[in-house]
């Protein structure tokens, strides 16, 4: 922008980011401090007291079994959560602007599931796949004692899996719609007057062109999988059966409410920190190398 | 486009016909569940069409201790969630955009690194933090004046502790920093020239023009706030306390107790989705304007 567009004045542009600031310094800033202090020390169950052990947190963390389990889960999970929404959001998007007319009425009733807290979904799921009352129910009627998510590890991942992929989708869809629509329409019609079908322009024009924003819901998925995925879990498995869906998010919430152990689920904390700021540098670089490529 | 595949249409069109089964089903099964008895659920398993108790069971959850308090913290908390954040993110945006003072660095980088720190990943200290505000200033004065402190604030089971950890945004802050930047610059040039203010243009010139952002906005952030289960979880402990998203996970029947009355735990579930999908019915337009803002 002009510098001739912009207001002089120091202390008035402080003042008017003041609240924000305050607010991120006291809710944002100061507990990552604190839990980064926390995973320096040891700390007893309610905080008042702790000594300094250095790294012997994270060694600890690094040399528990659950851990690698719980990162297992987390992977499994972010990989099929984060591939089922991309995947179904994008096929949508492109049947929906195939359909020029009847297209408006689904682009409406497919975005309703947005409305739906993780934690609802999770406890509508719960009562439907529940074996005895449940829709699955009848699976066991022919293969007795088949489905039973509260008991088979994989079972309950692949519940958990699809709730998160349902509470996604319509977010994916609608920046996926958008995306289909800025393309030119000469483009489409050009490649039409070639002889190209809706298949091969889905995938020679339309995919390529919306790419960065493919790139940006499934990124945006992935942070979500590895941070916002708490309501699913903690009201469809409560981490089970036997940690299979003891997903890192869920692991920290439950080792330090639960199991008051501050200073261990601190450094999980940290290292869980360490892999969002992953993703997000990848989508930053990505992002601006897009950026320049364009410029 | 102008050529015709019938195949490739029916098909498509079965697909998302499909998907729509898909998409609505939870909502229609928690629909045909809340209008059965609990008997008829019992005996022949989850209800796949819609019977006649919806208003008795309905009726009955809401009389149920609870439920109108939820409902009610629910709508207060997400309403000041919605004011603050956007207020906030307006005049954050405002003074990252429309300043020479380097401040305006301070403001924008301060409150991007936000992205980096979701709730999950700092859930412990947060709640610490909440339930003694003034714990920073007692920890920074003790380190370096040795002095002690002896106040102490506790937001948990309060209004102020479910929305204010809430309310600072950095995808709000940068929705209306990518509004502003593409404001026409001879706007604020003109405003200056006659001798107005920043504060002046920003309440007579630049929020007038950003109603649909804080329409976009408000409606992404309601929705958000309305569904948010980590934070009350955490930051309650009084049932009277608990929002409807958080409320609902009570309604699970325990190991031991009586029957489950599965009719009612949809009923409560209908509760629960019921204000949000009226606000994506009523408010589409800006809500997919604000998912698409947050997204370029």
């Amino acid at each position: 922008m002009k510098t001739s567009a912009r207001f002089h004045g120091r202390w008035t542009p402080f003042a008017l980011g003041l609240p924000q600031l305050a607010l991120i310094a006291l809710f944002f800033y100061w507990p990552t401090l604190k839990g980064l202090w926390w995973s320096f020390h040891l700390v007893c169950p309610f905080g008042h007291c702790s000594s300094f052990v250095g790294f012997d947190n994270y060694l600890r963390e690094l040399k528990d079994a659950n851990f690698y389990a719980s990162l297992f889960s987390t992977a499994v999970f972010s990989l099929f959560g984060v591939g089922a929404s991309v995947i179904v959001a994008l096929v949508l998007a492109w049947m929906v602007e195939l359909h020029q007319r009847s297209g408006r009425l689904f682009r409406y009733l497919l975005i309703w599931p947005y409305a739906v807290a993780g934690s609802v979904l999770g406890v509508i799921l719960r009562v439907a796949s529940s074996p005895s009352i449940g829709l699955m129910g009848y699976l066991n009627s022919v293969w007795p004692g088949f489905w039973q998510p509260h008991l088979n590890g994989t079972q309950a991942m692949t519940m958990v899996v699809f709730a998160f992929a349902w509470t996604q989708i319509p977010f994916d869809f609608i920046v996926l719609v958008a995306a289909l629509r800025s393309i030119p329409a000469d483009y489409m019609a050009a490649a039409a007057i070639d002889g190209a079908g809706p298949l091969r322009r889905f995938i020679d024009i339309q995919i390529p062109m919306i790419r960065p924003q493919l790139f940006f819901v499934a990124t945006m998925n992935l942070i979500d999988s590895i941070t916002n995925s708490f309501a699913i879990v903690d009201t469809m498995t409560q981490g089970g059966p036997g940690g299979a869906t003891n997903i890192l998010a869920y692991k920290i919430y439950r080792d330090g409410f639960i199991g008051l152990d501050l200073s261990g689920s601190s450094a999980l904390s940290i290292l869980l920190m360490l892999l969002v700021l992953a993703a997000s540098a990848v989508q930053f670089v990505v992002f601006e190398r897009q950026a320049k490529r364009e410029a | 486009m102008v050529e015709r595949h019938p195949l490739l249409k029916a098909m498509t069109l079965t697909l998302l016909a499909l998907s729509l089964v898909f998409a609505l089903g939870p909502i229609y099964l928690a629909l045909c569940s809340a209008s059965a008895t609990s008997q008829q659920i019992l005996v022949h398993g989850l209800a796949l069409l819609p019977s006649s108790h919806l208003g008795e069971n309905l009726s009955a959850v809401l009389h149920r201790a609870d439920v109108g308090h939820m409902l009610l913290n629910s709508c207060v908390v997400s309403l000041i969630v919605v004011a603050g954040k956007l207020a906030l993110a307006s005049t954050s945006a405002f003074a990252a955009v429309y300043f020479r003072s380097r401040i305006r660095h301070i403001v924008f980088w301060g409150t991007f690194i936000t992205l980096l720190l979701p709730l999950e990943v700092r859930i412990v200290p947060t709640y610490a933090v909440a339930s003694d505000l003034f714990e920073p200033l007692h920890t920074l004065l003790l380190a370096m004046t040795g002095l002690q402190l002896h106040v102490s604030l506790n937001l948990l089971d309060s209004y102020a502790g479910l929305s204010l950890p809430l309310m600072a945004s950095a995808t709000g802050t940068f929705l209306f920093r990518q509004f502003y930047l593409t404001v026409p610059t001879e706007l604020s040039e003109a405003a200056r020239m006659d001798g107005a203010g920043p504060l002046r243009f920003f309440i007579d010139i630049l929020l007038p023009l950003s109603k649909a952002n804080f329409a976009a906005l408000g409606t992404i952030v309601f929705l958000t706030t309305w569904k948010d289960y980590m934070w009350p979880l955490v930051a309650t402990s009084r049932p009277e306390m608990r929002t409807m998203a958080l409320g609902i996970s009570t309604f699970l029947p325990t190991e031991t107790g009586q029957p489950p009355e599965w009719n009612l735990v949809m009923a409560a579930a209908l509760i629960a989705l019921a204000p949000p999908l009226v606000v994506i019915g009523l408010t589409q337009r800006w809500f997919v304007r604000g998912i698409t803002g947050v997204g370029k």
